[in-house]
Order: C-alpha cells, then sequence, then structure tokens
C-alpha cells in the first residue's frame, strides 16, 4: 500500500522511536520488600522525622543507625506497611516499645510497634494534630490547631488519649494554636504559640487550672535538672487585615526560665524575632536553640543569652543525643531529599546523609 | 482540512496543495510550518484581505495541530483532554478536571507561551496556564510548537509555544450545532455553536457547560491494607463563552473583535492519604480583543488591543486567598512583502498589568515592551529561511536579545506527474536555533514576603535539527518526521527557603539542560467509502539541572521532577460510511517526584476508544452519536503523586448540527 521509499522510511522511524521507547521505559527498579525489622531499644537507633510535602501524603519516617553510619531505610513505615505515611509528618512520642507518629495534614496519629515498625492502630477524628507528650499513666496529651487564627478561631484544643486502648477519651480547650507541651510536677505545660500564655493542665482532672503569661509565641518547652522550666518564644509579627497588610506589630523573641517550684520567670530577650527549636542535652544542663542562621548553647545557670553562635548553620530540626551530645541539624529544602549533618558536642561537624523530603526532627531510640 | 496558500510564484503541481495540507493536518503528526500565506489571494474576488501568519516567521520549527474531526471528538472536553490524548505532550495533572500544567520539552509550565489570538494568557501572577481551564468549544485552531521561539512568541516561549484561537471563517452562510454529554461520575455537559458568514461579515458563536461530581472508587493502601474509598472533594462545573465578529471593510480592510470568557468553579481534590480540608478555587477570565487590519499590495498593518480580566481564588478551611490581574496591551505590526518570496515585518507591543493580589499587600503595577522584525526569505523553491529579533523591555531589568534562525531545504523530491497515479514524496530537512527568555511573574516579583523585584530573566538558547518525509498517491499518504534539540536555560528561578526566615523566596538558581528526540509518523488509506488514520508519536526527554546556586540544594544531573524520559501515543480512526471507530494508546514513562530522582510514579498505559455514527435527518440537519470509553483497561495509575485517577468510565454524546 506504501511505496518503498516510504516504507523504509517508517520502519526507519519504527526502529529508531520504538527502539529507543523500549531502550528508555523500563521503570526503575523498586527496593525490594526488606526482612522485618527487630530493632533494639539501645540507644543506637535515630528516627528522623521526614515532614514531606505540604498536601501530598509523602511524610516519612527514616531509620538511622548510630553503629553502622547508615541510613537504614528512608521511608520504614512504607517498607514495612506497604502504605503511605501521611501528609506532614510532624513529631514522634515514643512510649515503652510503641510510637506515635503525629501525622499533621492527614489529622491522625499512626502508632507502630518501633520493634518491627508495623502500623498498629490509626487514631483519627483529630484535627491538625502537633505534637504528644506522656501525662501520667497509661495518658497521653496531643496538641491540635483549629484552624487559622485569621479565621477566627479562638481556643485549640488539647486530645486526652487513652494509651491503653489508644483512643481519644475527652478534649480540653487552651489557646490559639497550642504547641508543643511538657510535662512537670503532674502538670502539663501547654504552649499557646499564637498568644503569649502557657495553659496549665492539671492532669488528675484533665482540667486546665490556670494560665501563666510568658512573651508572644510560645513554641518549645523543656525542664533542666535544676527542675526550672525554659519556654522559648519566637515573637509575633502581625499584619493588618487588608491590603496593604501593613505591619501592625512585632515582637522579638524570648528565653524565659520559670525557676523551679515558684515558676518566677526571667525574661531573656532577643533582640529580634525568629528563635526557635530549644532543646536540652543529655545532662539536662546545657540549652540549644536555633535563631538568625545559627544554633547557639547557653548553660543553664548563665545570666545572659550566647552572644556568639555554636555552629553557623541555618537547621530546619535540631536535636542532641541524649547519650553523647552528639548534635543533629537537618536541611530541608523541600523540592529535594533533605539530609541532616552530625556535629560533635563543640560543634565541629562530623558527617552528613540524606534522608527524606522536609526533615524537621529526631527521635533517638 | 486546513486551507493552505501558497507564494504565487512558485510552480506547483495539481496534487502539491494536498500533500500540504496533509502536512498541517491532524493529530501529532509534527509538520513543518505552514507554507507561506500568500500575497495573491487578496486580488481575488472572494477573497480580499488575507492575513500574514507568524507561523510563517518559523520556519524550521515542528508544530503539532489537530484537524477538526480529531477536534470534534474532545468538543466537550478541555484543551488538556486534547492534548494528553492525542499527543506526546506532557501534561502534569492532579485528577480529571484539575490543574493540568504543560511540560514542553523538559521545562515547567512558566516556560510555555500560551498565545489566544497572538496574545499571551499565560496568568500573569503565577506566568502559565491551566490547561483545564480552557474549553475546546470555541477553539477553531490547536497549535503546538515545540521549542523556544522568543523573538516570535515573546516571554515565556522557552520549552514551546501553544496557539489557540479561531482562524476565520468566510462565504459559509449559518451554521449551528448543539451537543449533549453525559458520562459516570456526574459528568454532563452542553454545548452549542452558531456562525454566519457571507463575504463581508463573519460571526461566530460558541458556549459550553460542563461539570462533574467527580466521586470515582479508588483503591488507597492505608497502613498495610488496601482499602476502597471513594473521592472526596473533587467536583467542578465550568463554562465558556466565545465570541468572534469580523467585518471587511471595502476590499482592503477588516476590523475584528473577540471575546472569551471562561469560568471555572472547583473543588480542588485532595491527596489520597492527606486530610480534605475543603479547598476550592474559582478562575474567571475575561478577554476581549480588537484589531484593524489593512492589506495593500505589499504592505500590511496590523493594529490589535486587548484587555484581559483574570481571577483566582483559592480558599480552604485554613486559607483564603484572592487574586485580580487586569492586562492591557496593545499590538502594532506592519509587513511588508518586497517580493513574493521576501516578507518583513516590524513591530511592537505593550502590556500594562495591574494586580490587587492578596499576598502582595497592595495594588501592583507593571510595564512591559518589546519590538520585534521577523523576515522571511526563500531564496528558492526548495529553500526557505527566517530571522527573528525581539527585545523586550522590562521596568528594572533587560531581558536579552532573542535572534532565531531558521531554514527548512527540501532536500529531496521525486514526481511522477505523468504517470496515472501520481506520486510525489518530498524529503526535508530543518533546523533553527533560537534565543529565548521568560520575564519573572509578578509573585515572583511582588509576593510578600519573598518577591524578588530585581530578580533576572531567564534566558535560554536552544537549537534543533529534523528530517521531515511525506509521500502521498490516491488513496493513501505517509507523513513522518523526527526531530532532535538541546536547549539550556540559565537563570531558571526556584523558590528557596530563606536562609534565616521562615518564608521562600525566588532566585535566579539554575542552569537546566533539556535535550531528546521527537518521532512522529501518520499513515492515512481510504477506498470506497472507508478510511482509515493511524498516528504514532513519541518523545525522549532529558532535562537536568548542570549547575546552581549554593543556596539551591537540589542536585545536580538528575532527571527533573515530573519530565518523563518517555511518552508515546498511538492512535487510529476509521471511518466506514455513517460510522466511526476510534482508539488512543497512550503511553506516560516513569516519573521522578523530586528533585533527588529517588521517588517516582511508575509508567502506565492508558486505552480510550469511540464509536460513533452520523445519520443525516432530512437535508440540512446531521445527527452524530459517539459512545466514549476511558482508561478501558481499567488502569489503577497516578499522574501527579497521590491524586487518584478514575477507573473505567463512559461518555455518550449526542450532536446535531445544522446548515
Amino acid at each position: 500500500m506504501f511505496i518503498p521509499n516510504s516504507l523504509s522510511t517508517l520502519r526507519l522511524l519504527l526502529l529508531t522511536g520504538v527502539g529507543s521507547l523500549a531502550l528508555f521505559s523500563c521503570d526503575p527498579p523498586t527496593p525490594e520488600p526488606q526482612p522485618l525489622y527487630n530493632l533494639a531499644k539501645d540507644g543506637n537507633n535515630v528516627f528522623i522525622i521526614n515532614e514531606g510535602a505540604y498536601g501530598t501524603p509523602n511524610g516519612a519516617v527514616s531509620l538511622f543507625s548510630k553503629t553502622s553510619k547508615t541510613v537504614v531505610d528512608k521511608n520504614i513505615f512504607t517498607t514495612v506497611n506497604q502504605g503511605a505515611l501521611g501528609d506532614v509528618v510532624q513529631s514522634m512520642l515514643v512510649v515503652g516499645q510503641q510510637g506515635y507518629i503525629v501525622v499533621n495534614n492527614s489529622n491522625k496519629v499512626e502508632v507502630v510497634n518501633l520493634t518491627t515498625f508495623k502500623s498498629e492502630k490509626t487514631i483519627t477524628g483529630l484535627q491538625q494534630p502537633r505534637y504528644m507528650v506522656v501525662a501520667g499513666t497509661n495518658k497521653a496529651y496531643i496538641s491540635q490547631w483549629q484552624g487559622s487564627p485569621s479565621a477566627g478561631y479562638t481556643a485549640g484544643k488539647v486530645a486526652v488519649l487513652d494509651l491503653t486502648t489508644n483512643t481519644v477519651t475527652s478534649s480540653i480547650n487552651v489557646g490559639v494554636n497550642p504547641e508543643q507541651m511538657l510535662l512537670a510536677n503532674g502538670k502539663v505545660y501547654v504552649c499557646n504559640s499564637d498568644q503569649n500564655t502557657l495553659s496549665v493542665i492539671n492532669t488528675a482532672t484533665n482540667a486546665v487550672e490556670s494560665t501563666i503569661t510568658v512573651q508572644d509565641a510560645p513554641r518549645s518547652i523543656v525542664q533542666d535538672n535544676a527542675g526550672n522550666i525554659w519556654v522559648l518564644c519566637s515573637g509575633i509579627t502581625r499584619y493588618g487585615p487588608a491590603p496593604s497588610f501593613p505591619i501592625l506589630s512585632a515582637t522579638p523573641a524570648n528565653l524565659i526560665k520559670l525557676s523551679a517550684g515558684t515558676l518566677t520567670p526571667t525574661v531573656f530577650p532577643f533582640a529580634s524575632g525568629g528563635a526557635s527549636g530549644l532543646t536540652l542535652n543529655g545532662n539536662r544542663d546545657q540549652l540549644y536553640y536555633r535563631y538568625r542562621g545559627a544554633v547557639y548553647q547557653m548553660s543553664i545557670g548563665s545570666a545572659t543569652l550566647p552572644a556568639s553562635p555554636l555552629i553557623r548553620r541555618s537547621f530546619y530540626g535540631l536535636a542532641v543525643d541524649p547519650r553523647d551530645n552528639t548534635i543533629y541539624g537537618s536541611i530541608s529544602p523541600f523540592t529535594t531529599a533533605g539530609k541532616f549533618i552530625r556535629y560533635q558536642p563543640t560543634g565541629a561537624a562530623i558527617d552528613s546523609f540524606e534522608v527524606n523530603i522536609g526533615p524537621n526532627g529526631f527521635v533517638f531510640y | 482540512m486546513h486551507s493552505t496558500r501558497f507564494p504565487a510564484w512558485r510552480p506547483l503541481p495539481r496534487f502539491a496543495p494536498v500533500l500540504f495540507g496533509l502536512l498541517l493536518l491532524p493529530g501529532q503528526v509534527l509538520a513543518q510550518s505552514t507554507p507561506a500565506p500568500d500575497t495573491l489571494r487578496q486580488m481575488l474576488p472572494s477573497v480580499r484581505v488575507e492575513a500574514t501568519r507568524t507561523s510563517r516567521f518559523s520556519v524550521g520549527s515542528t508544530t503539532l495541530s489537530f484537524d477538526s474531526a480529531t477536534l470534534a471528538q474532545y468538543r466537550a472536553g478541555t484543551v488538556a483532554d486534547l492534548l494528553s490524548a492525542r499527543s506526546a505532550v506532557y501534561l502534569k495533572n492532579y485528577g480529571p478536571g484539575q490543574l493540568s500544567s504543560i511540560s514542553l520539552r523538559g521545562t515547567s509550565a512558566r516556560h510555555t507561551a500560551v498565545l489566544w489570538n497572538g496574545f499571551n494568557i499565560n496568568l500573569p501572577s503565577l506566568g502559565e496556564a491551566d490547561f483545564a481551564l480552557f474549553p475546546l468549544t470555541g477553539q477553531q485552531q490547536v497549535i503546538v510548537q515545540p521549542g523556544p521561539a522568543g523573538a516570535t512568541y515573546g516571554t515565556g516561549a522557552v520549552g514551546g509555544t501553544v496557539l489557540l484561537g479561531s482562524t476565520g471563517t468566510w462565504g459559509r452562510g449559518l451554521q449551528s450545532s448543539v451537543q449533549l454529554d453525559a458520562g459516570s461520575f456526574g459528568l454532563r455537559a452542553g454545548n452549542g455553536e452558531v456562525s454566519f458568514s457571507n463575504e463581508r461579515v463573519s460571526v461566530r458563536t460558541a458556549a459550553l457547560y460542563r461539570e462533574a461530581a467527580n466521586d470515582f472508587p479508588y483503591t488507597a493502601f492505608e497502613a498495610g491494607s488496601r482499602v476502597r474509598r471513594r473521592q472526596e472533594n473533587a467536583a467542578f462545573r465550568q463554562w465558556s463563552l466565545t465570541q468572534d465578529v469580523a467585518v471587511r471593510l471595502g476590499r482592503q480592510s477588516e476590523l475584528l473583535a473577540s471575546a472569551w470568557l471562561t469560568d471555572a468553579d472547583r473543588q480542588i481534590q485532595p491527596a489520597m492519604g492527606s486530610a480534605n480540608n475543603h479547598a476550592r478555587e474559582r478562575d474567571q477570565s475575561r478577554r476581549a480583543l480588537l484589531g484593524y487590519r489593512h492589506v495593500s499590495r505589499r504592505h500590511e498593518s496590523v493594529v490589535r488591543a486587548a484587555w484581559f480580566d483574570d481571577v483566582l481564588n483559592y480558599r480552604n478551611d485554613n486559607v483564603d486567598s484572592r487574586s485580580r490581574v487586569k492586562t492591557t496591551q496593545v499590538q502594532a505590526e506592519h509587513t511588508i512583502n518586497f517580493l513574493p518570496h521576501l516578507s518583513l515585518r516590524l513591530g511592537t507591543e505593550v502590556q500594562h498589568f495591574s494586580a490587587v493580589v492578596d499576598g502582595y499587600g497592595e495594588r501592583r503595577t507593571e510595564n512591559r515592551a518589546a519590538a520585534f522584525s521577523l523576515l522571511r526569505f526563500d531564496p528558492s523553491a526548495r529553500l526557505r529561511l527566517s530571522a527573528n529579533m525581539r527585545q523586550a523591555f522590562l521596568s528594572n531589568r533587560r531581558p536579552p536579545l532573542t535572534p532565531t534562525l531558521g531554514a527548512e531545504w527540501v532536500i529531496w523530491q521525486k514526481r511522477n506527474a505523468e504517470a496515472s497515479s501520481p506520486v510525489q514524496q518530498e524529503l526535508t530537512l530543518k533546523g533553527n536555533a533560537s534565543r529565548s527568555y521568560r520575564a519573572p511573574t509578578l509573585n515572583e516579583r511582588y509576593w510578600r514576603p519573598g518577591g524578588q523585584p530585581n530578580l533576572l530573566p531567564e534566558s535560554g538558547f536552544g537549537y534543533e535539527g529534523g528530517l521531515g518525509y511525506e509521500a502521498i498517491r490516491p488513496g493513501c499518504s505517509l507523513q513522518a518526521s523526527m526531530t532532535a534539540y538541546q536547549q539550556l536555560v540559565n537563570d531558571w528561578v526556584q523558590w528557596v527557603a530563606h536562609p534565616t526566615d521562615g518564608y521562600y523566596l525566588p532566585r535566579n538558581l539554575k542552569l537546566v539542560r533539556t535535550r531528546g528526540v521527537e518521532a512522529s509518523a501518520r499513515a492515512s488509506w481510504h477506498r470506497a467509502g472507508y478510511r482509515l488514520t493511524a498516528q504514532a508519536a513519541a518523545a525522549f526527554t532529558q532535562a537536568r539541572k548542570l549547575s546552581g546556586h549554593a543556596a539551591d540544594f537540589d542536585p545536580t544531573n538528575r532527571q527533573l521532577p515530573y519530565v518523563p524520559l518517555t511518552t508515546a501515543t498511538f492512535s487510529t480512526d476509521q471511518t466506514w460510511r455513517n460510522w466511526q471507530l476510534g482508539t488512543v494508546l497512550s503511553y506516560t514513562g516513569y516519573r521522578y517526584t523530586d528533585a533527588s530522582a529517588t521517588d517516582f510514579l511508575p509508567s502506565y498505559l492508558l486505552l480510550n476508544a469511540t464509536v460513533g455514527r452520523t445519520q443525516p435527518l432530512g437535508s440540512h440537519l446531521l445527527l452524530t452519536g459517539l459512545v466514549q470509553g476511558y482508561n478501558l483497561t481499567n488502569r489503577t495509575y497516578q499522574n501527579y503523586a497521590y491524586r487518584a485517577m478514575p477507573p473505567r468510565s463512559v461518555n455518550l454524546s449526542l450532536r446535531l448540527g445544522w446548515r
């Protein structure tokens, strides 16, 4: 039906076109199913929390082995359970041998057995969960935002979780955008990050018994070995509601020490806003935080904020290994796999490893 | 079939118009650029004013165009539906009716200029177009020209250009049609068109409404088990209205007016495993243009003005974001046909943007201007050359001068004009080299926080070369083409995290190289009431970042996310008397989903088919019924990560034409 010349041309095109298709169309190999994990709680495992891209359930937990110095699995949940973990993996709490993975934009908490990383339960019915804290025997609290403050909501919620059944039993109204929480002396202190307060919940009654005024935007909270509670407030910049959205107010960051027992505040003011990520070393006598693209270290006895940083590098997540005070900082470009860098306690870099999208924190197990 | 015109001087065999007509014909055939529009026709009594198309100056580029029969099958759909089924062009699609962004030759959606009747309709705020917002009803032409063409089409013509709009119809009298569609998952659509034209006036109105519930079932993996779910929050409704009026004023001039209104109200389909935050988007665009053309024996002048008003409002449980951009623009050009085979066009365009976007904090305005010269010279009947140049002017920054050089050479021809069944074959070598640029978008300049008013325009340099082959004899024809290209895009903009504060800002970060091969073939055979057309197209695309700024963490030398290495399509269209049968098989290769090229979405093959019958009812009415089946193999696949796609589905359509 075709003239010979056209046929040979057609053949040539088909050969080259289809040939190249055949050459390049094979998908890359998918990783073989891994043998089930059998992790020991020996302090040599580090779980890296990867948020994933917002709006996409590609959040992940990566497993790093300190002994072999390798990222054993970039997405251990999916390897073991063959499903996506969820959208914006925010944080993870270890209770015994169980991990509670808070998945913010999937409105859920995944409960996994940390020995095998098998999924045990999915706690649903939450709204923008952020962090979890153990609040007593067989009880944990989950902080939850309730929308956007600009949409006018006035109270965040803390869900009460029964750890024996892993069900939410009740809910407590707190301030706006509740973030990290701390259990100390039978009370849970909740950072209300869109305000300047801590809600204090009596864990026996699950009721807010008082509110402590701090500074604007408390987000992270720790307790040192002397019993003092430290709250890092990031400061808030507020814009007008309509164009041209003028800056109405801008407050700087403050580190606040609430002394043991009396909770008498001492304020350490920063020059500008943005300090975040307060954490402690293993002995709980050194504080670490992020500020203006660097990591600072401060002794709990210090009378002033440190003037110069320990590490001049901007991290998305920061943690200190309680065993050897190795500092872990994560870099999260979000367009590509992030990585974490390990540093000596002196601030000297050790090594770095690629993990998954948006690493924001570390859990040592 | 496309109308075809030739320079008056060229001695043409009788069958040549057919040959070249087929060249421009459908599907993914990578036909060469439109042959010269004529300068003779203006003297013919019936066609007094004929425009010199811009494509005349795009020598050496490949184009994909679609014939009316192909367009008719997608009349109730969008340009996104057409391109993803009928071409090897890759569209990143977030679900049925959801955002569809094009990737031409490995670039992003911002690197494709979309022109409606010569005016760039990319959203000025985002610098890109959502092809799901362009219903096909009302569009008389859809042409894709891959490859850089900054001189010819201006900003954004880096990866390629998509041309939409009307072609002008004269002397057809009164025609009208109405079509109703009903399909799976609540798809309902209706469209209609009325046109009238004599030799002085041409009026056309087309309208479409479509909606779908998109509550299709899908299977999700959740914590170790397969869960059957129904898609939530993915319904949409959209309408479109197109109006074209052309009036000939005497023998030499013409007044044109067009309007195109589109409106889409969409729920935004959430990712599988993400919370449904009830996201919803409203896109409204109003576009109007007014033009005047004057043609004399050697001169042609055109002045056109256009007004666009683009609204994009997005909200979910937590966010309410509004944007509205008004664009006013004027183009003026003058073409001199020194000789029938030598044309020069000089032109200028001015654009004014006025944006009220929540993210900018205040009203922002911006002016842009450009001057260009386009030259077409055919030294002989077998050699065609073009040389174009454009200089754009942006406030604060100056994009590079963007020249384009193109050539086409018919290296071999065979004629059997005297034989009883004439055979014509032709082999054409073609190539071009072009610089391109992309002006920073309004978001990149003014978004607060992060916008960089002094961001540099991206600049690209690309070249391509290829072979085209055509053969025709009575009853059958064959066209085939192959093109290889390479392009470097510098100062590629990417949003990266601010080193100390928690927001993102765009920066000129990367040098990106894209290169690849495009091949296509089309064969047609007909005999006694039966016609078979088969088309195949394949593209191999490599897109990599070669180097970047220290602040850019994306690794180098890995395939860019959402650029499949291979795409291919194979389609057949058969007609027998009043029956028609069409099949489309399209292959999309695996795509990485992040810049580190670790996670990927598997490749997939989709099969669609159409069966239909056309029944004349009396002498003026034509009834066409179509049954269209999509994803016939019931393939579970994802085009964009974690966005469910519909299983096997069906669409019934009934069309009544009158003339």
